[in-house]
């Protein structure tokens, strides 16, 4: 469950922010086994972007509403 | 005062019974401040978790506050399909969803339900449905305080990734600085916070089913000597 090299991910506050829910919320529903996070080098969870594409039901590699708005 | 790399260890940091290097105290603080929004929500949703454990029959009692509010959940066995449930109580208000205790009737009996309301305009909600059943069952008392459970799980599992999320930090800028007493120290800062958590709960959970079992036992005895 290491993240691949050429994509870094996000860490569990920026895809909950993403998600537009708490960080609490979010670790609850990697518990229930309905998101899948990757561990990054030190450990930490990261949630790639085909995984938010997965939890959002969308086309993988289509844009984030967070990224157009910027 | 002891020394290590030539600097004095004078600083505290909480939850830390060793005391740190000037160069540590500043890659603790670089390294907390990543999670430190984190860690204050692991704080409040702790605090929140205690009233849940301290008396969980009161919630199934209708809060006036959310006097005919429901909700609608989707169905386990067909999506299409619509729950309706009246909600009784909040339990978790977080910044961005309410957790409720509902109810509903299901044949003869009531069920009652723990369930998370997202806001209707999350990116979540609109693709899942604004709200979920966390867990569910006959005694209200029962399905709270295992949701309390569940939820103290989860704070530990937040506390054990916000040291991992600390470690990235350390590690990629302070690594030349030997910081394992830095990571430590992060380490048990939140290993206390989630972990006092825990034991309060099941603290009050044992002296919830001693009292349960003593009140029993008077029932008992008074039942023998009537």
């Amino acid at each position: 469950m290491n993240a691949q090299n050429d994509e870094k991910g996000a860490s569990i506050s920026q895809a909950a922010k993403r998600l537009g829910m708490d960080s609490f919320s979010l670790y609850g529903l990697i518990q229930l086994d309905k998101v899948r996070p990757q561990r990054a080098r030190w450990g930490e969870l990261v949630i790639l972007q085909v995984e938010m594409d997965r939890i959002l039901q969308r086309p993988s590699g289509a844009p984030d509403n967070a990224e157009k708005a910027r | 005062m002891l020394k290590r790399d030539g600097q004095m260890c004078k600083y505290n940091v909480p939850g830390f019974v060793g005391r740190l290097t000037r160069a540590e105290f500043d890659a603790y603080n670089e390294a907390f401040d990543v999670i430190k929004d984190e860690f204050a929500a692991l704080e409040q949703i702790k605090n929140d978790l205690k009233a849940l454990t301290a008396d969980p029959g009161i919630f199934q009692i209708p809060d006036s506050h959310f006097g005919g509010q429901f909700v609608e959940t989707q169905a386990d066995e067909r999506a299409d399909l619509k729950v309706h449930w009246n909600v009784c109580s909040r339990l978790l208000k977080l910044s961005h969803s309410d957790v409720l205790l509902c109810e509903r009737m299901a044949g003869d009996e009531k069920e009652f339900a723990v369930i998370e309301r997202y806001r209707t305009d999350s990116p979540y909600a609109r693709a899942n449905g604004n709200a979920a059943v966390l867990l569910s069952g006959n005694d209200p008392a029962l399905v709270v305080q295992d949701y309390a459970a569940n939820a103290q799980h989860t704070l530990r599992f937040m506390a054990s990734n916000m040291v991992g999320m600390a470690q990235t930090v350390v590690w990629e800028r302070f690594a030349s600085q030997n910081p394992s007493r830095v990571i430590r120290a992060i380490s048990d800062r939140c290993a206390q916070a989630a972990g006092e958590a825990q034991n309060e709960i099941q603290m009050q959970i044992l002296e919830r089913r001693m009292a349960q079992r003593q009140a029993m036992g008077q029932r008992q005895s008074m039942g023998q000597s009537a």
